[in-house]
């Protein structure tokens, strides 16, 4: 018997039909993004309807105000969905695997519901994160450095030491790819803008990009 | 690399998450090592070769 006398994986042929854990974990992901776009969609109807000295709901906005809903109820379906299938695959991991896996889903959780936490309660009660003057309040400000200056460098530590050789190679490879677009693409950026080319650079903007493109690279290596 | 995992594994009737759970690596880690995707470290070729009691060279081959 050779190798190429058996097939690449030992999945059932049944099984073939099955999204793998790498496109669940996209399916999320892109779930996530469609809620955070939706709530801001629909924050931006609350802020043009209060300028307006909400006025009565006409057909119309209801109409949409209905999409908005619907399509963020098929988000939270397809997020939970997904998330429920990949938690009954977790039992059946090996142990290694399960391990990295749950924290994995922590880490996504506990990062995924501050941050939406904080992008709704900015746009729908900016009074309780911001003083009169516009700063930050303070206990939040805390909270926020314990999250990502203790919580999250913890969490990726422990991680990393209870995950595989393979997925940690994934994982720094992802790093090495958002650590280049960043130190190419921000001065690239800041160029454009001050020949008047391109927008303000924006901190924040260039870390999600950096975050999206780390992931996609770790997924891509991990799953495919 | 190529190398003689996926017929050892199949010689002994395990899944990739059995041999897996055996090497203390994840079923991804077992199919990108399969499929040549993957090298693994000199501690896991050892851990691989201890667990089919052969050498790292009877079941690597770094020929090119």
């Amino acid at each position: 018997m050779t190798a190429s006398d058996l097939p690449t994986t030992d999945a059932a042929p049944a099984a073939k039909a099955e999204p793998t854990n790498g496109n669940r974990v996209i399916r999320i992901i892109a779930a996530g993004i469609g809620l955070i776009f939706l709530s801001g969609v629909f924050v931006g109807f609350l802020e043009a309807r209060a300028d307006d000295g909400n006025p009565p709901l006409s057909v119309k906005a209801i109409a949409v105000l209905t999409v908005i809903g619907a399509l963020g109820a098929l988000c939270l379906w397809i997020a939970l969905r997904n998330s429920l299938a990949i938690k009954r695959g977790v039992d059946q991991m090996p142990r290694r695997e399960r391990k990295s896996t749950k924290i994995t889903i922590v880490a996504l959780a506990l990062g995924g519901v501050t941050g939406l936490g904080f992008g709704l309660t900015q746009s729908l009660a900016p009074h309780l994160i911001f003083t009169t003057d516009g700063v930050v309040q303070a206990p939040l400000a805390i909270i926020a450095v314990l999250l990502w200056g203790v919580a999250g460098p913890w969490l990726t530590n422990w991680w990393l030491k209870q995950t595989d050789e393979h997925e940690r190679d994934a994982y720094v490879e992802g790093a090495s790819w958002a650590a280049h677009a960043l130190m190419f693409g921000v001065p690239v950026w800041w160029a454009l803008w001050k020949a008047g080319l391109a927008v303000e650079p924006s901190a924040i903007d260039c870390i999600t990009l950096a975050i999206l493109l780390w992931m996609g690279v770790w997924m891509r290596r991990k799953f495919y | 690399m190529k190398n003689q995992l996926k017929v050892l594994r199949a010689m002994r009737n395990w899944s990739q998450a059995d041999l897996a759970d055996k090497l203390d690596v994840s079923r991804q880690a077992v199919n990108a090592i399969e499929t040549g995707k993957h090298d693994p470290s000199l501690p896991l070729a050892f851990r691989i070769a201890r667990l089919f009691d052969m050498t790292i060279e009877e079941i690597f081959d770094d020929s090119l």
